[in-house]
């Protein structure tokens, strides 16, 4: 029996329906995210979003701002339904410490659901991922069939989006697909999505499944997995699994089905009489069990074609068979229940459906706004009443009135709500309020059977999953440790996880043979590669904070460039590309050594590079001077060394810069990046004022040529400014930009350092400070930003004192600095330290020159 | 009937080795009265949560991506 591989992705709806505007967050993804960092041990995406988990799934927020979920890799459909269920418990743990926090204002809503009533066409995907080695071109039409049948027990139910009615569906989703092959997730959908994505290697394919909807039943769930897992290896396997049927409208077949709760509907075929969905379900159940034991089949097929069997038997006996069991056979009675008691009769929604439609598309027809309420329905005059009093006629026929309208589209806003609570995980929805009734359980959820440990911090026993899983517990906490479906790296390690199997994983000590980061084998990266990937792997890197591996990838692929700051004599390039590549190495190497609290080798670097700046390139300084790019740089180092600059050094490098960028050109991003730097010069000599002019005409608009980073830095600068001047309002405007940039931009070691800080210097001895001081603390320490997470003790020791924790602070301040050389050298260190028991008192600098006014943070 | 064609078609399988299938058979009258007392709870859990309303809940829940 051959394994199979699979998982599945579900996007979460987060919302705050009561959210305050406490400052911190913005937007509820966002917060969902940000604790996730907090609390879960996670090793972040590679040159993705998100993070991977100890159980080896994926969280991250997609497009759009909601969160979503990708379950690890597993090999059973029990272990799908147990990885699944794991990843609800996640998010939903998540949204209930953010509630309780919060206590009310601002609690989270988090659902599992399929289709965004409000924007037909829109919806919240559950993709479904299956690993195989089938020839691409059978699979769409030995496939589609069971994708357009199977929603007759695992649609989730809801209302046909599209129908400005009342129109109770089994598969809200299976309305917004168009197409039957399509490339397409966000429009034009088709059943079968082509895309190529394998995210594995060995000649392993993934077919991407987009069709299917968002399960609260794990009856539903199973069937829905191990069945497509079987189709899929019976098409892998060279066989025929759709006993011959072959639909001539794929489409119209699936949306029909849809809307038939009794599999009456019969769907055309190319070859054969009309067919209903049970009956090609039985079909490709016959070929299951057919071929139940070839090689190509998983061991739990016979387990699957029982259960599978038995399903299809309760289909054929009737509604009532199966209430309680799948989805839809849930939802739909409580909807029509419901619209009953609301005293709209079931038997008149295809009456008002006729109508409304009618109306909407007189509205579409008109190129007005389709949205139907009932004020303008029962306007008069209004852009309808003409053609409602020509449908009143109809309506009265069968016993109807126009003012009923009003309750019809009041009971259709309520059954939308319905169906998104159905699926709420927190707080609980409508599934976990009726689970004690429902007889959808198929596994026991929080066994340990398939894992190593508990599903939701454990990876799976098999697959790739977990060697992964292993890694994120081992390095979580580590941020120049990555992970990737297909790899985990470490520097110059990579774990090879390109067998979906997780068969010869191991760990490789050449990132080089790695496509994404790959100098070419034997001999010197040319200087066309190297800037390549100083600007795809290094910039990327070091922009989220990752100095240190940014700093290890630099030794990797340039020793000779990285080796020159320690000779002495001139270097000898051999061309000028040669001497570009090397100029641009020792830029970053500058950057990177700066962030690591190492700035005199950061000096030293642009020391050399200065002198080997190529003679033609952009930027040039005026007669063989200094340009602005490298005054720039130098103002960037000595900006960033130790806790407070020294104020000499970075202004007679701004004065230079200043010098330098007369009568030049200078690119709009470093233009940007030097006026924050002279606005923290300005606002450290006091100048507060010119600082804000200097920034806000910048932060006012949002130029693309500016990086994102940039611009974050700019904004919280001006949010530092504003705080100074006594503009609170104004600096909580400014932070709330820069931290939505950055968290969007997954920027996290200036979201810390630069952000929050200047955020929690607002209010430092409020009762939410502690908790901002903590997230910036854990953010720090998670992508080891030394410099950054001592100021952060710092602050913490100084606003938040304890006589208990007093030595000790004191203590591993003092044994992080002794690893960094800027903070060794650092006179503001050694004057704190000297004088802990006034910084620790909160009393005023004792070498403050202004004692009337003094500066409370003592210029940290 | 249905049922029975099901079971036909693992008893005839031309592959003697194909999995066994049991047949199903719901007893309808009981799950009748299980289906009436889902129905109730599940009306007392809608009155529990629904919003008062339901257009702002929508309204606030919006996706903004789009899968």
């Amino acid at each position: 029996m051959a394994s199979r591989v699979f998982g599945i992705e579900t996007e979460y709806a987060v919302s705050q329906p009561d959210a305050s505007s406490d400052g911190i967050a913005s937007e509820p993804g966002e917060v969902v995210m940000q604790q996730a960092r907090v609390r879960l041990p996670h090793l972040a995406v590679e040159g993705g979003a998100g993070i991977f988990l100890t159980n080896a799934s994926r969280l991250y927020r997609d497009v759009g701002g909601h969160v979503e979920l990708a379950t690890c890799e597993v090999d059973s459909p029990d272990d799908l339904v147990r990885y699944a269920a794991a990843g609800d418990t996640i998010v939903a743990k998540l949204a209930e410490e953010i509630s309780s926090r919060r206590r009310g204002a601002g609690a989270v809503v988090i659902s599992k659901c399929n289709v965004d009533y409000l924007q037909p066409g829109v919806c919240w995907a559950a993709h479904e991922s299956y690993c195989h080695r089938a020839d691409l071109r059978r699979l769409p039409a030995l496939l589609i069939p069971h994708l357009v049948s199977r929603i007759i027990y695992c649609g989730a139910g809801g209302l046909n989006p599209p129908c400005p009615g009342i129109q109770p569906t089994l598969s809200p989703r299976a309305h917004i697909f168009c197409k039957a092959v399509s490339n397409s997730t966000t429009s034009d959908r088709g059943i079968y999505n082509t895309r190529e994505e394998p995210l594995c290697g060995d000649g392993h394919q993934r077919l991407h499944v987009i069709c299917g909807d968002s399960l609260s039943s794990q009856h539903a769930l199973w069937l829905k997995v191990a069945t497509t897992a079987i189709v899929v290896a019976m098409i892998e396997a060279g066989i025929d699994p759709t006993g011959g049927i072959h639909l001539k409208h794929p489409v119209a077949a699936l949306h029909a089905f849809a809307l038939d709760p009794y599999f009456r509907t019969k769907a055309e075929l190319t070859n054969g009489p009309p067919v209903t969905a049970i009956e090609i379900q039985r079909s490709y159940l016959q070929s299951a069990i057919q071929h139940g034991h070839h090689p190509a089949m998983p061991p739990w097929t016979e387990q699957v074609c029982q259960r599978w069997a038995q399903t299809l038997e309760l289909l054929g006996q009737g509604p009532a068979a199966i209430e309680g069991m799948f989805d839809w056979s849930i939802k739909y009675p409580l909807l029509l229940a419901h619209a009953r008691r609301r005293g709209v009769d079931p038997q008149s929604l295809p009456h008002w459906n006729q109508c409304l439609t009618s109306l909407r598309d007189h509205l579409r027809s008109k190129a007005m706004p389709e949205r139907l309420s009932a004020d303008l329905i029962l306007r008069h005059p209004g852009p309808l009443a003409e053609h409602v009093g020509f449908l009143g006629g109809y309506l009265a026929e069968h016993g109807l009135r126009w003012p009923q309208v009003r309750d019809v589209l009041g009971l259709r806003d309520e059954l939308c709500e319905i169906d998104m609570r159905f699926g709420q995980v927190y707080p609980p929805g409508l599934f976990a309020a009726l689970e004690e009734n429902l007889r959808h359980r198929v596994v026991e959820v929080s066994s340990t059977a398939g894992c190593d440990g508990d599903p939701r911090t454990s990876p799976p026993k098999s697959t790739r999953a977990r060697h992964r899983g292993a890694a994120v517990r081992r390095y979580a906490g580590q941020g120049h440790v990555t992970c990737d479906w297909d790899h985990v790296r470490n520097g110059g390690r990579v774990l090879d996880l390109s067998d979906p199997r997780g068969q010869g994983a191991r760990w490789k000590i050449t990132s080089r043979e790695h496509p994404r980061t790959t100098p070419p084998a034997g001999g010197p990266v040319p200087p066309a590669e190297m800037l390549r990937l100083l600007r795809d792997i290094f910039d990327g890197g070091v922009a989220r904070g990752d100095s240190d591996r940014a700093y290890d990838l630099l030794r990797e692929v340039a020793p000779s460039a990285v080796e020159l700051i320690h000779e002495n004599s001139p270097a000898r390039p051999s061309n000028d590309a040669e001497a570009a590549a090397n100029f641009e190495v020792l830029i970053r190497l500058a950057r990177a050594q700066s962030r690591r609290g190492c700035s005199d080798e950061a000096l030293a670097a642009l020391d050399r590079a200065s002198r080997m700046r190529p003679a033609n390139s952009p930027g040039q300084g005026q007669g063989g001077g200094i340009d602005f790019r490298l005054a720039c740089e130098y103002v960037a180092v000595h900006r960033q060394r130790a806790l407070v600059p020294a104020g000499g050094e970075l202004n007679r490098w701004i004065d230079a810069a200043d010098r330098a960028r007369s009568g030049q050109n200078i690119p709009p991003a470093q233009w940007a990046a030097f006026r924050g730097h002279k606005a923290y010069a300005l606002c450290r000599a006091g100048r507060h004022e010119e600082a804000r002019d200097l920034l806000m005409p910048l932060c006012e608009t949002e130029s693309a040529d500016i990086p994102a980073r940039i611009r974050a830095r700019n904004l919280a600068e001006l949010g530092d400014i504003s705080r100074a001047l006594g503009q609170d309002d104004q600096a909580v405007a400014y932070l709330d930009r820069a931290e939505r940039l950055q968290t969007r931009c997954e920027l996290f070691e200036d979201l810390a350092d630069y952000t929050l800080t200047c955020r929690f210097k607002l209010a430092p001895r409020s009762r939410g400070s502690a908790l901002l001081l903590r997230r910036i603390k854990q953010a720090q320490h998670a992508l080891n930003c030394r410099v950054g997470l001592i100021r952060s003790l710092l602050l913490e020791a100084r606003f938040r004192p304890s006589r208990f924790l007093s030595t000790r602070r004191r203590r591993t301040i003092l044994t992080l600095a002794e690893e960094i050389p800027d903070l060794m050298s650092c006179p503001t260190m050694t004057h704190i330290l000297e004088n802990w028991a006034c910084w620790q008192g909160g009393q005023a600098d004792p070498a403050d020159p202004n004692p009337t006014n003094p500066d409370p943070f003592w210029g940290v | 009937m249905e049922a029975l064609q099901i079971h036909d078609i693992a008893r005839n399988a031309t592959n003697p080795d194909a999995p066994a299938v049991e047949a199903a058979r719901a007893d309808l009258g009981p799950l009748r009265e299980r289906a009436g007392r889902l129905l109730q709870t599940g009306l007392e859990a809608i009155d529990r949560a629904l919003s008062r309303d339901a257009e702002a809940f929508l309204s606030a829940s919006r996706q903004r991506g789009g899968q």
